[in-house]
């Protein structure tokens, strides 16, 4: 069996310890790299090219939820799995959203933590059993929320940014950039461009921060 | 031990943030109003109740005195007979002796009539409009009348109230130079400060008061951010610190064990029961940590901090919840987010403990420049509620409601029958700013 490569993106010192030694004790895992916050989890992933990263989500700066978006536009094929010591549902739902194929407590027993690995890495999903049941209840929401992404870009938007500004900003690609737009127009129910950026206005977005 | 401690602390700083000094605070202009009337009668009383004089003569010496009893630039009394006839006016003379029964001001407040109904209910206050007399400018006015009952007169002073608004700005500076020591030591000054205000009755000017008033409203805005920041930073201390290092702890023991391999029963035995110990209080600092401040609010928002405040209250309750969200996140400023949170969490808790409800509805809603929250249900309503212990503190979690709101600009409406309740909290748009960290930040 291949050996899967991995990333372990934590801001904290003995949890990477910790984390490192119980996964380099399966055959099937190697630890290729760490990162202490999301700006640095870029460049490793960048240099790296690791088969799972596993993020943790409070970190200064970019949280993990923001980082697997960021990686996500930049590595589309790169497969994150967040570890959190989270389990309300709203970290789960935000870190699907952002892109993520799995979420593992980091109090897991190390065979749970493994097997989740393994499971995003052949192309699957895994959530921990705890947070499995709390998705199950799901509440009754009006609106789908926005990403953090896609609430940028929108505001990018309302800025009269242009669709190649606002991706030269972002570094990303153009083309990422509309399919962000396409997104919000269906999760707000608008159908077009005026009429999206009406509602970004109304909404208040579009001024520079004071 | 950890948890003990921090149990403590908490507890510390709820019943803090429930301290009633702010409630007096607020009261003070309106005492002072009362006290200046006091004075005024007891410099009147010996006449008024005198023996040995004619009426006539009575009512002439009692005009003099309210005339000279001026304390300020623009304090005064005035008298009036019940049908709005004027008696005393020592700054506006041309008013004495001529009818005032209708007079109104720009927005329409029948001001005598107003005035003579709460002295014949034993004393009130009543808001208007009237001309400043040192600034020869119209401004609101705070007015306080009572009766001379065997007279048949009332007689009163006021205040005017948005000169106390216009000097806010100069008082902030003053005050964030002046105060900057510990809450304990302001609120000793503080009181200290209302005790003088009282005590030397006319002497004290209407400025220094004003500005004594402000400044405690000030300061207890800045007590509860203080509250705010100071919950939040243990709470991120619990979670970042000592979850982490009770992972960290955890994946030692699980080494520990891998290392003494199998063979090693008692020793494997006592590493199990280390971990188990250890998911139990990681699960105890894990609810201390989002009881004091759900970190929820400041990684993914309010709305979302809203959705498991309602997920937990549903689960508890069983009361069917419909949530209504704006698609947004960060909106918001942390100190706005954080009190519109609050607001949520004083109101649910009230409708678990008073309401009897079966149905609540929250939404959120931006619309004409306001960033509104609603939230209703269709319980008793707080008139029929169980009043007998808990309202003292159903009072003062509403007053908090209210006063972090005002803190923003904002408003708090809150409409109470027996078909249930309806509050009303919102924060104005100009408060409201995206955030433009993430995008910077990915550069």
């Amino acid at each position: 069996m291949k050996v899967i490569r991995i990333v372990i993106v934590d801001d904290h010192p003995l949890v990477l310890d910790g984390l490192r030694a119980r996964l380099n004790r399966t055959e099937d895992i190697e630890v290729v790299g760490e990162a202490s916050d999301g700006a640095k989890a870029l460049d490793i992933v960048r240099e790296l090219k690791p088969d799972v990263v596993l993020m943790d989500i409070n970190m200064p700066k970019l949280n993990g939820i923001q980082s697997t978006q960021a990686i996500l536009d930049l590595y589309p094929n790169t497969i994150l799995l967040i570890l959190s010591m989270h389990d309300d549902r709203e970290y789960v739902s935000s870190a699907i959203e952002s892109g993520a194929r799995g979420y593992v407590l980091k109090s897991a027993s190390a065979d749970e933590m493994f097997n989740a690995i393994k499971a995003v890495s052949s192309g699957g999903i895994y959530y921990s059993a705890v947070i499995a049941d709390q998705l199950s209840s799901k509440s009754v929401s009006s609106v789908d929320s926005l990403t953090e992404r896609e609430q940028v870009v929108l505001d990018m938007l309302a800025s009269g940014l242009s669709n190649k500004q606002s991706a030269a900003s972002l570094g990303i690609s153009s083309r990422t950039v509309e399919t962000h737009r396409r997104n919000i127009k269906k999760k707000l129910g608008l159908n077009s461009t005026p009429a999206l950026i009406r509602y970004a206005i109304d909404s208040g977005l579009g001024k520079p921060v004071e | 031990m950890v948890a003990t401690l921090v149990n403590y602390q908490a507890r510390q700083l709820s019943a803090q943030q429930s301290l009633v000094f702010h409630d007096a605070l607020l009261d003070v202009r309106k005492a002072e109003l009362v006290s200046y009337t006091k004075l005024a009668r007891s410099a009147i009383s010996d006449v008024y109740a005198g023996e040995n004089r004619t009426d006539e003569s009575k009512r002439e010496r009692v005009k003099q005195i309210l005339t000279t009893l001026a304390y300020s630039d623009d304090g005064y009394f005035y008298a009036y007979e019940l049908d709005g006839d004027n008696v005393v006016h020592p700054k506006q003379p041309y008013r004495i002796g001529k009818n005032w029964w209708n007079l109104s001001d720009a927005e329409g407040q029948l001001i005598i009539q107003n005035l003579i109904k709460q002295a014949q209910q034993g004393g009130g206050y009543t808001e208007y409009l009237w001309e400043q007399p040192s600034l020869g400018l119209v401004g609101k006015k705070l007015g306080y009348a009572e009766m001379l009952e065997e007279w048949g007169w009332m007689f009163g002073t006021g205040i005017y109230i948005d000169d106390i608004d216009n000097k806010v700005a100069e008082i902030n500076s003053i005050f964030d130079r002046q105060i900057r020591s510990t809450s304990l030591a302001i609120m000793g000054i503080a009181s200290l400060a209302v005790v003088i205000v009282f005590g030397s009755g006319l002497i004290l000017r209407l400025k220094e008061r004003n500005l004594a008033s402000s400044r405690l409203q000030l300061l207890t805005k800045r007590i509860m951010d203080t509250q705010d920041e100071e919950r939040r930073r243990v709470s991120r201390e619990l979670h970042d610190g000592i979850s982490q290092q009770l992972v960290a702890i955890k994946y030692s023991l699980e080494e520990a064990s891998h290392k003494a391999g199998p063979e090693q029963n008692a020793i494997q035995s006592l590493i199990s029961i280390s971990e188990r110990h250890i998911d139990e209080t990681l699960h105890e600092v894990r609810r201390i940590s989002h009881d004091l401040h759900p970190s929820i609010l400041d990684d993914l928002g309010l709305m979302a901090a809203v959705d498991a405040l309602v997920e937990q209250f549903r689960m508890r309750t069983g009361v069917a919840v419909k949530f209504i969200k704006v698609p947004f996140r960060n909106l918001l400023p942390t100190d706005a987010k954080t009190a519109l949170f609050r607001v949520t969490q004083e109101a649910l808790s009230n409708i678990e403990r008073h309401s009897g409800a079966s149905s609540v509805g929250i939404s959120f809603e931006l619309k004409n420049g306001w960033f509104e929250l609603n939230i209703q249900d269709n319980g008793i309503g707080f008139e029929n509620g169980d009043k007998n212990n808990t309202d003292i503190e159903f009072g003062l979690g509403l007053r908090n409601m209210a006063e972090r709101m005002s803190y923003f600009g904002g408003r708090f409406n809150i409409r109470s029958s027996s078909k249930g309740t309806t509050l009303t909290a919102s924060i104005p748009r100009k408060v409201i700013g995206i955030q433009h960290q993430q995008s910077s930040d990915l550069q």
